[in-house]
């Protein structure tokens, strides 16, 4: 197997000779184009860590480095076990007051979303209702950036574990809520709480593999359960 | 730069992650090998595209003249060029 990413390649086979023999030919081919090689440890800033019993780790420490770093955090800030209040959900908050721009939040954001697109799946639903604010953030969006950051510095070495398991194949999981999030006091001026969430993951071998979570647009049909509708975007894209 | 001018196509091959967590997976599963390779100095391993010029860079000085009245023809394929992810592949 080839995977490319412009000038990154990483090879992966049953057979270590075929490996080394498309080393070769590449170095063959071109001039002296390979220069370095070696077993998988960093690829697009991602630490690929094979693990004794196979199994596969993807951590980003650099990237949450840089991240705490916009935050103004370090090794000693204060560390929370959840990436967010679980008693809070944002809205678009129009009566508080605009963030303070302690940090750059946009630039914070991107690269939340590299993170969780990469090795933390954990952080998705918070990163995404950060990021949906993105245009007018207020104190409380920053709080939830903020509040992510410090569970960040006490993760930062934590990622994606591929280990997979013989007894699973393919396996999608959904969730939706309807618009369980609607805020009747506040839904004149925004119109984003009533809006339905869903979120799925597509495990392989019990290794999670694709997972998104969105917003939908329309008011779903009231018949249809919501893990149903979830399921249905899901093939509808 | 101008498309058409400077440079025509700029498509460069990326691997998206949902498809490296797959293979990465599916080498953990089967227990095979995997090889990491890392192109050095890469772009400007190919040659370039099509003829073309460039402003003398500051810090670089010929010696009786203004280094505004020469130009520089680029002979490989350098960083910076919208095509360079493409014309390296």
């Amino acid at each position: 197997m080839y995977l490319l990413y412009t000038d990154d390649l990483i090879l992966a086979g049953p057979d270590q000779s075929e490996i080394d023999t498309i080393i070769q030919e590449l170095k063959d081919a071109d001039l002296n184009i390979t220069k370095k090689e070696g077993d998988l440890h960093d690829f697009l800033g991602v630490n690929i860590e094979r693990q004794d019993d196979g199994s596969v780790l993807l951590t980003q420490p650099h990237l949450t480095d840089s991240i705490l770093q916009d935050l103004r955090m370090d090794a000693s800030t204060k560390t929370k076990s959840t990436p967010a209040s679980s008693s809070q959900i944002l809205f678009r908050h129009t009566d508080s007051d605009s963030f303070d721009r302690s940090f750059d939040y946009r630039s914070v954001i991107g690269k939340l979303n590299y993170l969780e697109r990469v090795s933390r799946p954990d952080i998705s639903y918070l990163t995404h209702q950060c990021t949906r604010f993105s245009a007018d953030p207020k104190v409380e969006h920053g709080k939830a950036v903020r509040w992510l950051g410090r569970h960040l510095a006490g993760t930062r070495d934590k990622g994606l574990l591929l280990r997979p398991e013989d007894t699973k194949d393919l396996e999608i999981f959904v969730d939706a809520n309807l618009p369980g999030n609607w805020d009747q006091t506040d839904v004149a001026n925004d119109r984003g709480t009533p809006r339905s969430r869903h979120g799925y993951v597509i495990n392989y071998a019990g290794c999670p593999i694709i997972w998104n979570r969105n917003c939908r647009q329309r008011l779903h049909c009231p018949q249809r359960s919501p893990n149903t509708m979830a399921f249905l975007m899901r093939y509808a894209k | 730069m101008k498309e058409g001018v400077h440079y025509n196509e700029t498509y460069a091959p990326v691997a998206s992650w949902n498809l490296i967590r797959m293979s990465l997976t599916l080498s953990a599963v089967h227990g095979w090998h995997t090889k990491q390779i890392d192109y050095v100095l890469a772009y400007t391993q190919a040659p370039v595209e099509k003829e073309l010029y460039m402003h003398i860079p500051k810090g670089f000085d010929i010696e009786g003249h203004d280094t505004k009245d020469f130009v520089l023809q680029i002979h490989r394929n350098i960083y910076g060029q919208k095509q360079a992810g493409r014309v390296w592949n």
